[in-house]
């Protein structure tokens, strides 16, 4: 057997030399420039072999392998990392434990910890949180592993691994089932979980809810810092959110929202764990908050009561006080307790902080604003924290997009400004300020208030027949749509207020032009189509097609290429004469 | 020395002109299909894969077969080979009636053949890679015919005019070797417009070099396969020198054709290379672009070279018939089996048996010719008359 | 024929120093595009699937008859592609999954600024018309099929069913009725005007403003702007081009420019390839011509070696002969000598007694 590998190794290392030396070596043909007659060998060596030399087949072999080899290697590398790829349970309780940068060339993988997993084997064992977590100075557990300070890398990575696997071994040769113990089954290069995890937050409800739990002790959960003492402390009247303060990161002496939530929270939680048993008194695991399914399952108080901070009801919003000698536009009344119904929580306009808007966002801004005006606070369109940009969201609702895609996006509407400063003059505001306590003050009279023309003046029917030649003329429902329409407006009080001049919903189809009880046709404006001097404009064909088939499919009705629903085709069809548009 | 030796006897209704005449019937046959019927008729060509089975065996892969014609001329009117010799005129002859063929094949595919001399006569088209390839195809069909005349004209005993052209045949060689440059390189230009076509591996900024360092690997390939075919059967044709210089041909062929596939390799190499293409090769397509490159190019290339150290004659002239395939699989991969490679596989394409039928047909023609042409006329041996031309 | 090394070497760099001379940029010959070229802009978020266009287009063109006809929406059901009867035609795609709106596509021939279809075309079928239509002129066409192999959408179709008479057939953004002042069919028939008919720059400008309009109806791209150098038919979506069946991998590299550079390198092999085989040839020649010379020369030598070889010999001989002729005489005279002498003794001797 030796002898035979031998043999067999010496048959290709030979072919393989061969191979180079006769690529590469001159054996005995002529050479150019050789007057033929003085040519060196001439095969004369009598018989061809019948069949190739052994040492080329072994040689060609030798070649073939070696190639193969050094252009798979490209194809095992590029298929491993795609290849064996598992399917991934997901899971809302995954922590990733990954402390590869405190390292310089990291070995091995992340790896991924279900939390959940552990505290149902850590409980069914009868023990609790302090089998992992140390008990830090102020009683809290900490949320590190087996540890209060972090030591170095290879300390750290020790921690691990010591205590990890010693449990691991410990269940598994109690012949219960347990986690892994080799090195790839915890840093696995193809993750094994996928993270479900639902970020989780509070709104009025669950608020509410802790609130009773706590029998409205706010000092429970809500702190204030004192950097002199270095302790916390609570002062009523100046709760707000925790991430006001905690933030994404942990900074030198805030902890993270994340590592507060969890401590907090979960600290609270388990306390009361003690004479409430299961999760009555607060989940303890990671689902219980993160899983979607847990989260849809979590009691909700229908209309809770509202939150008393001392936040007012009613609010002439301006120019902060010491600007106001310099502000000119009119102040916005602005109904504090209505808007409170419209948010599951103070932050989506109280988004840094609970002080009033302007504190931060001067007219002209501030550090504190990073920059941010107060006219940009209130009117920028894409955001959900200024007034316009929560209301321009209202705009997407069936019910109003009809109109409201049809119109131009990113853009205010001049019109609408003075339906919100209808409030006094800001320089004499604090004069004023007594005066009006509520938006009644600035509402008008709703018998004054006409979402549309009198009925008289709108017509029932139209006929729309300027373009018919295939089809016979349209005859479209006017009264029924304007009614449809200010149904919908009456129905929702901040279409109402913005809508409640008479004139305003015709312009949801006679727009950009003159308004009043006879507005214009569409053909007065819209005529042929592609011209260069209105290059946005379509032509009356498309204008009409585009105005109702955009509405309706805004809207959700009706199918765009029924053509018959709208107008009957004609039996004889007039082509000769070209379309009026044309 | 008389020319030929005992002339070895040719019925004319042995076994083999029979199978010739049934695919001639054939070929006679679908012809008229073809200009019945027309391209949809006789061909499963469609509007997202307009080239197929035509363009790929007869087009490209006759005008690179075709290139021992130059290759040979360039060896040993150029860089003095004269050894070579004997190989000279069966060489020209193959290329003259392979592009003979191209011609008549392009007549069946071309939608409307009796324009073709449009883009020369009409119209000419010269940002077309193609039309480059169409200008140099007829003037090398020109120079071919001319190059081939010789052996005609001494067949029919017109020596002034064959003197006249065979002082011609330097300037001859030089056109050819150029002209073959030009439309051997632009056959794979023609596929530079449509990157978005041809699968990345197969697809070069290259890809004129490609196929012009190929058609020279194809084309001594090609000397030495036909001459393998020539010496079974038409050995009773050939002169003394050329049975004795037969072997130094081989060898000679063999040795040049593995510089040159080592040459293509490399260069095909650097072509994965300057793309980073390499994480393709772990494809589907990267491994059938694998067994093109190692089993049909460097594995020849070791082949050759070790026949030729080991004068192992049957080895190289298996290993010319392995590169012809190599050339061939080569070109249908960039026309066919790599072209259109995104669309879903409903969508591809496959060749109708009539197309094969007319390829078919078509390259027995020119088998036809070519034997009718070696039994009469001095392309085994030298012309009594005309010996001291050698 | 004889040349000298010097005459050589001069047809050698000239044809180098041709072959490398770059090509002065000439302002005027910059060219980049007929400026008030026509487009077509179409908005895809306006088209409602009515096939209208298509109908239009048969019309239009004197296209035969489909089979099923223009009002039947059961053909949205596949995926279709431009043949030779249907110059266009609206694909329906659901982005959005089955339940959702669905969202339609008219396809055709894009008009590129740079056709890859005109620059593949080796008899010039193809032309870019400064009206922006890429108008086909079948009586020219070889039926050659390159333009279908070049074209990045697939847009040309072949009449593979006809003998005598067989076309490639694509849209010709109906350039004779542009040239009357018509609309393109398609663009007249659409009620929603999907289609935009002006002038490139001017549609380019108005895509724009729709999207600054409507930032969350448009992804913010205009396909067919820069794509394979520009086309005359522009596109503004609200989805993801693939989706949509749109190409996303053909880069901004028009058609020609991808083989212009393969052609330019006809004039080097041209000129510099004679000269290199000439050479060569020159070369071998004069080895020949040398290696027959030295050959003659050592056979003469050869000649004259042998030859003074065997004169020396000869006179060799002949002087050994002379010496040995010397000797035998020189032997000859002594015996007689001593003959005589020795008769001379017996006489004296005889007269003694």
């Amino acid at each position: 057997m030796r002898r035979a590998a031998n043999k067999a190794e010496f048959r290709l290392i030979r072919g393989a030399c061969d191979m180079l030396r006769a690529l590469w070596g001159s054996e005995g043909d002529s050479e150019v420039g050789l007057p033929a007659s003085m040519d060196a060998g001439s095969p004369s060596r009598g018989s061809e072999p019948m069949r190739p030399s052994v040492n080329a087949l072994w040689g060609g072999f030798a070649a073939f392998v070696l190639c193969a080899v050094v252009f798979a290697c490209p194809l095992v590398l590029g298929g491993c990392s795609d290849s064996g790829a598992v399917e991934q349970t997901p899971r809302p309780d995954l922590v990733e434990i990954d402390i590869r940068e405190l390292f310089d060339e990291p070995e091995r993988a992340r790896v991924q910890f279900p939390h959940d997993l552990h505290t149902n084997a850590v409980s069914e064992e009868n023990e609790d949180c302090s089998l992992c977590h140390r008990v830090r100075e102020d009683s809290l557990l900490s949320p590190k592993y087996m540890r209060l300070e972090d030591p170095g890398g290879e300390e750290l990575m020790e921690l691990y691994h010591e205590n990890c696997i010693a449990c691991h071994t410990e269940r598994a040769d109690a012949g219960v089932k347990t986690g892994p113990v080799t090195c790839g089954e915890c840093h696995r290069l193809d993750p094994l979980y996928l993270s479900s995890r639902q970020p989780v937050g509070f709104d009025h409800s669950l608020h509410y809810r802790h609130g009773v739990a706590q029998n409205d002790k706010c000092e429970k959960c809500h702190h204030l810092y004192d950097e002199e003492t270095d302790k916390l402390y609570y002062e009523k009247g100046t709760e707000s959110s925790c991430r006001d303060c905690h933030r994404e990161e942990t900074e030198e002496n805030r902890v993270s929202f994340k590592l507060a939530a969890h401590w907090d929270c979960l600290g609270c939680h388990v306390e009361r764990a003690v004479e409430m048993p299961g999760a009555a008194g607060g989940p303890q695991d990671c689902a219980g908050c993160h899983d979607l399914e847990r989260q849809l399952a979590i009691k909700v108080i229908e209309d809770p009561p509202r939150l008393m901070r001392g936040q007012p009801d009613f609010v002439l919003i301006s120019a902060p006080e010491s600007e106001l000698e310099s502000s000119k536009l009119a102040t916005v009344p602005f109904s504090h307790v209505g808007h409170e119904k419209f948010n599951n929580t103070c932050r989506v306009c109280h988004h840094e902080t609970m002080k009033p808007c302007v504190e931060c966002h001067t007219l002209a801004g501030s550090e504190e604003s990073e920059g941010v005006m107060l006219q940009h606070a209130m009117h920028a369109l894409t955001s959900n924290h200024s007034c316009v940009g929560c209301h321009e969201l209202e705009k997407s609702d069936p019910e109003c997009a009809g109109c409201h895609d049809l119109m131009e996006q990113g853009r205010l509407s001049e019109h609408s400004c003075e339906i919100c400063h209808a409030g006094p003059a800001p320089w004499n505001l604090e004069a004023e300020r007594s005066l009006y306590t509520s938006l009644d003050d600035f509402r008008p009279d709703p018998s004054e208030m006409g979402l549309t023309f009198p009925v008289s003046e709108i017509p029932d029917t139209v006929m729309i027949g300027v373009l018919s030649r295939e089809y016979e003329p349209a005859f479209m429902p006017h009264g029924k749509i304007v009614d449809k329409l200010s149904e919908h407006i009456a129905n929702s009080k901040i279409a109402t207020y913005f809508h409640g001049h008479e004139d305003v919903v015709c312009q949801g189809c006679h727009h950009h032009g003159a308004i009043g009880e006879r507005p214009a046709l569409c053909e007065n404006c819209h005529g042929r189509p592609f011209d260069e001097r209105n290059p946005h404009k379509p032509g009356l064909f498309a204008a009409y097609h585009r105005q109702c088939l955009g509405c309706h499919e805004s809207m959700g009705i009706g199918e765009p290429s029924d053509c018959a629903r709208c107008h009957a085709e004609k039996q004889v069809v007039e082509t000769v004469t070209p379309r009026p548009d044309q | 020395m008389s020319g030929a030796a005992a002339t070895v006897r040719r019925p004319l209704l042995s076994l083999s002109n029979i199978f010739t005449g049934v695919i001639l019937l054939v070929g006679l046959w679908l012809t008229y299909l073809r200009f019945t019927g027309g391209l949809g008729a006789v061909t499963n060509l469609d509007h997202n894969n307009p080239w197929g089975f035509w363009i790929g065996l007869d087009l490209l892969c006759g005008v690179a077969l075709a290139a021992g014609g130059y290759t040979t001329a360039a060896a040993v009117e150029i860089f003095g080979m004269k050894k070579y010799h004997a190989a000279l005129r069966p060489a020209i002859l193959t290329g003259f009636l392979g592009y003979s063929m191209v011609v008549l094949a392009l007549l069946y595919d071309v939608g409307r053949p009796w324009r073709l001399p449009y883009p020369f006569f009409v119209s000419p088209g010269v940002t077309s890679v193609m039309f480059e390839v169409g200008a140099c195809v007829l003037l090398y069909l020109v120079v071919l015919f001319l190059e081939f005349s010789p052996v005609a004209l001494e067949w029919l005993g017109a020596k002034r005019l064959r003197r006249v052209i065979v002082r011609l045949t330097i300037l001859l060689t030089i056109m050819g070797v150029v002209l073959s440059t030009l439309h051997q390189s632009s056959l794979g230009a023609m596929f530079l417009i449509a990157p978005w076509k041809l699968h990345p591996l197969w697809y070069s900024p290259y890809i004129p070099i490609f196929f012009f360092v190929s058609s020279i690997a194809a084309g001594l390939s090609m000397v030495i396969f036909e001459g393998t075919l020539a010496h079974r059967n038409f050995e009773d044709k050939m002169d003394e020198e050329h049975k004795k210089t037969a072997a130094d041909v081989v060898l000679g062929f063999g040795k040049g054709a593995s510089m040159v596939l080592a040459v293509y390799f490399a260069i095909k190499v650097f072509g994965v290379a300057l793309d980073n293409e390499w994480s393709l090769l772990g494809t589907g397509y990267g491994l059938w672009f694998l067994l093109e490159m190692l089993g049909f190019v460097l594995l020849p290339c070791f082949l050759f070279a070790v026949g030729v150290r080991d004068r192992n004659l049957s080895l190289i002239r298996w290993t010319a018939f392995l590169t012809v395939i190599g050339i061939v699989f080569n070109r249908f991969n960039v026309v066919w089996l790599c072209f259109n490679w995104q669309l879903p596989w409903e969508q591809r394409y496959t060749p109708h048996w009539m197309e094969i039928g007319i390829s078919v047909f078509v390259i027995t023609v020119g088998v036809t010719v070519y034997r009718f042409i070696v039994t009469r006329m001095p392309v085994f041996y030298e012309h009594p008359d005309y010996k001291e031309a050698h | 024929m004889s040349t000298s090394r010097r005459k050589f070497l001069k047809w050698m760099s000239a044809a180098g120093a041709a072959a490398v001379v770059p090509k002065k940029a000439r302002a005027h010959e910059q060219f980049t595009g007929y400026p008030d070229s026509y487009g077509v802009l179409h908005d895809t978020t306006l088209c409602i699937g009515c096939r209208r266009c298509e109908e239009a287009c048969n019309e239009v063109n004197d296209l035969p008859a489909p089979e099923k006809p223009f009002d039947d929406m059961s053909v949205l059901e596949e995926k279709r592609r431009t043949d030779e009867k249907t110059y266009t035609i609206v694909n329906r795609y659901k982005p959005d999954g089955e339940d959702k709106e669905p969202v339609f596509r008219k396809f055709q021939c894009n008009h590129c600024k740079e056709p890859a279809c005109a620059s593949s075309c080796f008899v010039g079928a193809f032309t870019k018309t400064p009206e922006g239509a890429v108008v086909y002129d079948a009586s020219v066409c070889v039926g050659c099929r390159y333009c279908m192999v070049a074209c990045p959408f697939d847009v040309p179709a072949y009449e593979y069913d006809k003998v005598l008479t067989p076309r490639i057939m694509k849209c010709t953004m109906c350039h004779p009725r542009l040239l009357e002042g018509k609309l393109p069919g398609c663009v007249e028939a659409c009620p929603q005007e999907a289609l935009t008919f002006g002038k490139r720059e001017d549609l380019i400008a108005i895509a724009r403003e729709r999207i600054r309009k409507y930032p969350d109806r448009y992804i913010d791209h205009i396909y067919g702007q820069q794509e394979v150098g520009g086309t005359n038919w522009l596109y503004i979506t609200g989805g993801p081009f693939e989706v949509l069946d749109f190409r996303t991998d053909l880069g901004i590299t028009p058609a020609p420019e991808l083989t212009s550079g393969a052609l330019s390198m006809v004039p080097v092999v041209v000129g510099l390839w004679p000269a290199l085989l000439g050479g060569m040839y020159v070369i071998n020649q004069r080895k020949d011509r040398m290696a027959a010379k030295e050959k003659r020369e050592a056979v003469n030598e050869a000649i004259e070696t042998t030859q003074s070889a065997a004169d020396e010999a000869m006179k060799k001989a002949a002087e050994k002969a002379r010496q040995d002729r010397e000797k035998a005489v020189e032997m000859a005279v002594k015996k007689a000598a001593e003959e005589a002498a020795k008769k001379l003794e017996g006489e004296n001797k005889g007269k003694e007694s």
